[in-house]
C-alpha cells in the first residue's frame, strides 16, 4: 500500500510536469510555425503585424529565445516599424551573438530607420572583455557556473590529495568564472533591455515631465531613434540620445 | 580736490590693467598669446608708449642702424605727451592720499567727472574715456549722443564706487557715505584734427547735469611711400554663411642698398607693429580658430611684424613675455612711389576667412602699421623713420536671401552639386528603400548647417510612385557633403527614382537656381508574397560564421523549430548552486582539516581509542579465564578499567590504584553508582592479586566490567 502511494507520488511529481512542458513546447512550436506562415503569406503591413503579434505572444510569459526575437525583428521590419524591429534585433543579440544574419538585419534596420542617431562608442569594458560579443548571455552564465563548480571540485581534490598544481588550476578556473560572471552581469542589462529604448513613433522629447515643458531638441524624434535610459518617473522616461542630448519621453512612444 | 580724486581713479585703472592683460593671455594655447581688445588705448596708457609717441608722429628722425650685422639699436623713447599716465608715481600716491583723506560725501552736489586716456592719438587709434557720475546713489547711464558725430563709441562696462564709512569718536557715531559710478568707454575718432570730446550729460532727480568737454588731437599720418597698409576683402557683398576673405596688405619699400633683402630684417630687434581689429571678428562674423590661424604665421627668426598684443608664452623673472613676431611675407609688387618712380615693394599679407552669421554691414578696420622703418642711408648705416600708417577700413555688406523663396529652396547659398543614390535597387512593392540625397558644397559657398532636407513630396512624380515614410530626415554632414536619407516604399512595380532637384541661391547672379541629380533606375517587382526565391540565403540550425554578400532587404526568418528552446537563464538558481558548491567544498575541507589536525593530537587519539582498547583487554580477560588463568583474567579486567580511565583523563595508567581512579572519576560526570562499582571492582581485583579468594568471582567481575566500560566511556566523554 505504502509502496504504491510512493509510486503514485513519483508519477505525479515527474510525469505530469514533463507532459506539461511537452505540451507547452508543442504549443510554442505551433505558434512559431503559424507566425512563419503568416509572415510568408503576408500581403500588407497589417499581415506582418499579425505575425509579429503571434511571436510577441510567445514571449509574453517570460519565454526567451533568440530566434523568436530575430523573426520578430523581421516581421516588424516588413511592417515598417523600424524602431520595434531594431529593439527586437537588439534583444536577439545576447542570445545569438555570432549570427551574421542577425547583425546584417540589424544594420539594415538601422540604416533605413528615419530616426537613426549616431551610435554611442562601445563602453571601455567591451575592449577589455574582448570576447564579450562572441559569447551569448546563456553561454556566459553557464560558463561562469561550470567554471565555478569545476573550481570548487578541483579545490577539493587539491585539498584532499595535497596537489599543489591543482590549487593553481582551481584559481585559474575561479578567475575564469569571475570574469565570465562580470561579463554576464554587464550584459544582463542588454538581456532585460531595461536601459535601452527605441522610439517607435514620431514624438517630441521634453525638458521635463509633462507636455508643458519645452521641447528638448529642435526636431521631433522619429521611429528608430535609440536612447539609453537615465531614469524613469511613472509614464515618463528620461533618456540620453547619442549626439543630441537628453530629454523626457512618454513611455508609450518607446519600446520600454 | 576733484583733480585729486580723478587721478586716484586713473592710477587704480593702471594697476588693474596688467591683471586683465594676464588673465586674457592664459586663454590661448599656442606659444604666443593675447588678444586685440583695446589695442590703441591699452598701448596709449601703459603697454608700449614708445610705439605710439604723438610727439614723433609725422616727424621723421634718423637712427644709426649698422649695416654690418643687420641690427638696429633701439630708438630712444621720447616722453609721452598728455594724459594722466604721465603723472609721476610719487605725485599720484600723494594725490591718492588726498583723495582718500577727503572723500566726496553723499550730501555734495551731483556732478560728472570725465577723463580721457590721452590727449593726442593717430587716426585709427582709440582712446579710453571714463565718465564718473558722483554723489548720486543710483545714477542713469550718461548720454554720449553728442560725441557720436566725431567718434565711434564702444562701452567697456561700468562699476560702482559707492562707499560708506562709520566713525566712532568719544562715543559719538558719525556715518559718511560717498557715491560714485564709473562708466568706461572706448572712443575711436572718425576723422583727424583737433576734436572736442563733448561733455556727457546725465539725468539726476529730474534735472540734467553735465561734465566738461575734453580736447583730443587726432593726428593724420604724413604722406609717405615707405610703408603702405591697405585692407581688402574678396567680396564686397555676401550672403549669410557665405565665407569671404579679408586681407591686410602691408607694402614696405625695399632697402636702399640691397633691394632683394627683406626690409624687415634690420628691424629684428624692434619689429614694426600691426594693430588689426578684425583679428577678433566683429559680432555677426565668425572665423576659424584664432590660434590655429596665426600659428602658421609665427616667425621663427624674429623677422616680421608684431600683432596686436600677442606675446610669446615665455616665463622670465626680469621682463615680461616678448611680443610674438609673425612672418607675413607674401611676395613683391611694383607701384609708383610719391615721386612717380616705380618701386618694387615687399608685400606682407595677413588674410583671414570670415563667415557672416546674419545680414548687416560690417566694417573691418582700420588697421595701423607702426614702428621704425628704413627710410634711407646715413653713411654706412640705415636711416630709420618712425611711422604710423593707417589702412582705411573696408566694409562688407551681408544681404539676406531675397523673398519670396521657392518651395524647393534648401537654404544653400553658392554652388553645390547634388547626387542621389538608392539601396536596395531591386525590391518588391512595399519594401523599404533608402534614398540618400547628397548635397556637396563647393568652395566659397554657404555653410552646410543652413541646408535643410528638401521636401521630396514636392516632386509630383516621386510622390505618385513612392510612399515617403520620412519627409524631413535629419542631415549628416561629413566634410563638404551633407547627406539626407529618406525612407521610401514603392507603390507599384516598375517605378524608378526620377531626377530630383533642389533650389539654391546664386549670390553672384542673385537669383535662385535649380540643381538636379540624375535619376536612379530601380527594379521593383510586383511580388506581394514573400517567396522562397526572394530570400537571399537559407539559415540552418547553426549560424554560418562567414556572412554572405547580399543585395537587398533583410535576411529570411529562422524556420527550424529545434531552435525554439527556452533560453531563459535561471541566474539566481545557478548563483545559489555555485555558492552552495563552494559551501559544501568548504565544509568538507573544514571536516578534513579538523580530522587531520586531531590525528596529530595524542590526547585526542587516546580518548578516541580508549573504549576500544578497554573492550579488547576485556576480551583478553575472557580468553584468559577460559584457559583457566583467572588471575591473569582479573589483571586484564583491571587493566581495561584503569586504562579506560587513564586514557579518557589523559593520566598515566601504570600504578593507578583504586583510590586514585576513584579520585580521577570524582571530577567527571560519572554517576556515583558507577564510581562505586568501579572502585569496588578494582579493590576486589587488587585483593585477588594478593591471594584472596576473589578469583573465583572472575566471571562476574568480567561481566560487571563489560557493563561498566560503555557507561564510563560515555560519561567520561561528556564530562572530560
Amino acid at each position: 500500500m505504502r509502496l504504491s502511494m510512493v509510486c503514485t507520488l513519483l508519477t505525479l511529481g515527474f510525469v505530469v510536469p514533463t507532459s506539461s512542458f511537452a505540451a507547452e513546447a508543442g504549443t510554442r512550436q505551433r505558434t512559431f510555425v503559424r507566425a512563419l506562415e503568416l509572415f510568408d503569406a503576408a500581403k500588407s503591413p497589417q499581415d506582418y503585424h499579425e505575425s509579429a503579434a503571434l511571436l510577441e505572444s510567445l514571449l509574453a510569459d517570460g519565454f526567451r529565445n533568440g530566434a523568436v526575437y530575430y523573426n520578430l525583428g523581421n516581421a516588424y521590419y516588413r511592417a515598417g516599424e523600424f524602431g520595434r524591429a531594431i529593439a527586437a534585433y537588439r534583444k536577439a543579440k545576447p542570445y545569438r551573438p555570432r549570427d551574421p544574419y542577425l547583425e546584417a538585419n540589424l544594420r539594415q534596420a538601422l540604416s533605413v530607420a528615419p530616426g537613426k542617431l549616431p551610435e554611442p562608442p562601445p563602453p571601455w569594458w567591451k575592449h577589455v572583455l574582448f570576447w564579450s560579443g562572441w559569447l551569448s548571455f546563456p553561454e556566459k552564465v553557464y560558463g561562469a557556473f561550470g567554471a565555478s563548480l569545476l573550481a570548487a571540485a578541483v579545490a577539493c581534490v587539491a585539498f584532499f590529495f595535497r596537489r599543489g598544481r591543482a590549487y593553481w588550476l582551481s584559481a585559474v578556473l575561479m578567475v575564469m568564472s569571475a570574469v565570465l560572471s562580470v561579463d554576464a552581469l554587464l550584459g544582463y542589462r542588454d538581456v532585460t533591455g531595461a536601459n535601452h529604448g527605441v522610439v517607435t513613433s514620431e514624438t517630441i522629447a521634453r525638458k521635463g515631465i509633462g507636455k508643458d515643458y519645452e521641447p528638448a531638441f529642435n526636431q521631433p524624434l522619429k521611429d528608430g531613434a535609440e536612447f539609453s535610459v537615465l531614469s524613469e518617473n511613472g509614464d515618463w522616461i528620461f533618456g540620453h540620445f547619442e549626439g543630441i542630448g537628453d530629454g523626457w519621453l512618454r513611455r508609450e512612444q518607446t519600446t520600454l | 580736490m576733484r583733480h585729486a580724486h580723478w587721478t586716484a581713479i586713473a592710477l587704480k585703472r593702471q594697476r588693474r590693467s596688467p591683471n586683465r592683460h594676464r588673465a586674457r593671455r592664459t586663454h590661448n594655447s599656442p606659444p604666443w598669446e593675447g588678444g586685440v581688445g583695446g589695442v590703441g588705448s591699452r598701448r596709449t596708457s601703459s603697454a608700449r608708449p614708445v610705439l605710439r609717441q604723438p610727439s614723433s608722429a609725422g616727424k621723421p628722425f634718423a637712427a644709426e642702424l649698422p649695416t654690418s650685422d643687420g641690427r638696429c639699436p633701439p630708438p630712444h623713447p621720447p616722453l609721452p605727451k598728455g594724459g594722466s599716465y604721465k603723472v609721476p608715481r610719487l605725485l599720484g600716491a600723494l594725490l591718492l592720499f588726498l583723495f582718500l583723506a577727503a572723500p566726496t560725501h553723499a550730501d555734495d552736489e551731483p556732478e560728472i567727472a570725465v577723463e580721457a586716456g590721452a590727449t593726442e592719438i593717430f587716426v585709427g587709434e582709440s582712446v579710453d574715456y571714463l565718465v564718473e557720475v558722483r554723489n548720486v546713489k543710483t545714477p542713469s547711464s550718461p548720454d554720449l549722443s553728442a560725441l557720436r558725430k566725431d567718434f565711434e563709441i564702444t562701452s567697456l562696462g561700468d562699476e560702482s564706487r559707492n562707499q560708506s564709512s562709520t566713525f566712532i569718536i568719544n562715543g559719538r557715531v558719525t556715518q559718511q557715505s560717498s557715491f560714485g559710478h564709473v562708466y568706461r568707454f572706448r572712443l575711436t575718432p572718425k576723422r583727424a584734427g583737433h576734436l572736442i570730446i563733448a561733455a556727457p550729460t546725465a539725468k539726476v532727480d529730474g534735472g540734467t547735469i553735465s561734465g566738461r568737454a575734453l580736447e583730443l588731437n587726432v593726428v593724420a599720418p604724413d604722406p609717405q611711400d615707405i610703408v603702405i597698409p591697405e585692407i581688402k576683402t574678396s567680396r564686397a557683398r555676401v550672403y549669410p554663411t557665405q565665407p569671404f576673405e579679408v586681407t591686410l596688405r602691408v607694402l614696405v619699400r625695399p632697402l636702399p642698398d640691397d633691394p632683394d633683402r627683406d626690409p624687415l630684417t634690420p628691424l629684428r630687434r624692434r619689429p614694426p607693429h600691426l594693430d588689426v581689429k578684425w583679428v577678433d571678428p566683429p559680432a555677426g562674423l565668425t572665423g576659424e580658430d584664432k590660434g590655429r590661424w596665426l600659428q602658421s604665421h609665427l616667425a621663427d627668426n624674429g623677422v616680421g611684424f608684431t600683432l596686436n598684443d600677442f606675446t610669446m608664452r615665455t616665463i622670465s623673472f626680469f621682463e615680461g613675455p616678448p611680443a610674438a613676431v609673425f612672418n607675413l611675407a607674401k611676395g613683391r609688387e611694383t607701384r609708383n612711389g610719391l615721386d612717380g618712380h616705380p618701386v618694387n615693394y615687399f608685400v606682407y599679407e595677413l588674410q583671414r576667412t570670415l563667415t557672416p552669421d546674419k545680414p548687416g554691414t560690417y566694417t573691418l578696420g582700420p588697421a595701423l602699421a607702426k614702428g621704425a622703418f628704413v627710410s634711407g642711408m646715413d653713411g654706412n648705416s640705415y636711416a630709420a623713420r618712425r611711422l604710423v600708417a593707417v589702412a582705411p577700413a573696408a566694409t562688407v555688406e551681408v544681404r539676406d536671401v531675397p523673398s519670396p523663396r521657392p518651395a524647393s529652396y534648401c537654404g544653400g547659398i553658392g554652388n553645390y552639386r547634388v547626387s542621389v543614390s538608392a539601396r536596395p535597387k531591386e525590391l518588391r512593392v512595399g519594401d523599404p528603400l533608402t534614398l540618400a540625397l547628397n548635397i556637396e558644397r563647393e568652395k566659397g559657398s554657404g555653410s552646410l548647417d543652413q541646408i535643410s532636407a528638401p521636401d521630396l513630396g514636392a516632386n509630383s512624380q516621386l510622390a505618385a510612385d513612392f510612399e515617403i515614410v520620412d519627409r524631413d530626415p535629419t542631415g549628416r554632414s561629413e566634410g563638404n557633403v551633407k547627406q539626407f536619407e529618406y525612407a521610401l516604399r514603392p507603390k507599384r512595380a516598375g517605378v524608378s527614382i526620377p531626377a530630383l532637384a533642389v533650389t539654391v541661391f546664386d549670390p553672384d547672379r542673385e537669383t535662385f537656381s535649380e540643381i538636379a541629380a540624375k535619376p536612379v533606375a530601380l527594379t521593383v517587382s510586383a511580388g506581394s508574397r514573400v517567396g522562397a526565391g526572394d530570400l537571399v540565403g537559407a539559415i540552418g540550425g547553426s549560424a554560418t560564421p562567414k556572412i554572405q554578400s547580399r543585395a537587398q532587404g533583410i535576411f529570411q526568418n529562422i524556420t527550424d523549430p529545434s531552435e525554439l528552446s527556452d533560453e531563459r537563464v535561471p541566474v539566481g538558481v545557478l548563483a545559489g548552486a555555485a555558492a552552495g558548491s563552494w559551501l559544501v567544498a568548504g565544509c568538507l575541507m573544514i571536516v578534513v582539516s579538523t580530522r587531520r589536525r586531531k590525528s596529530g593530537d595524542r590526547v585526542w587519539q587516546r580518548k578516541r581509542s580508549a573504549q576500544r582498547v578497554a573492550e579488547r583487554k576485556l576480551s583478553e580477560a575472557r580468553k584468559e579465564l577460559a584457559e583457566g588463568r583467572s588471575k591473569e583474567a582479573l589483571r586484564a579486567v583491571r587493566s581495561a578499567l584503569v586504562g579506560l580511565i587513564a586514557d579518557m583523563r589523559n593520566i598515566v595508567a601504570e600504578g593507578l590504584t583504586a583510590s586514585e581512579a576513584d579520585a580521577a572519576l570524582k571530577v567527571t560526570s560519572v554517576s556515583s553508582g558507577d564510581r562505586a562499582a568501579v572502585s569496588r571492582l578494582l579493590e576486589t581485583i587488587e585483593s585477588a592479586e594478593y591471594g584472596s579468594g576473589a578469583a573465583a568471582e572472575a566471571p562476574t567481575m568480567i561481566d560487571e566490567a563489560a557493563r561498566l566500560i560503555p557507561s564510563l566511556a560515555r560519561a567520561l566523554e561528556r564530562g572530560s
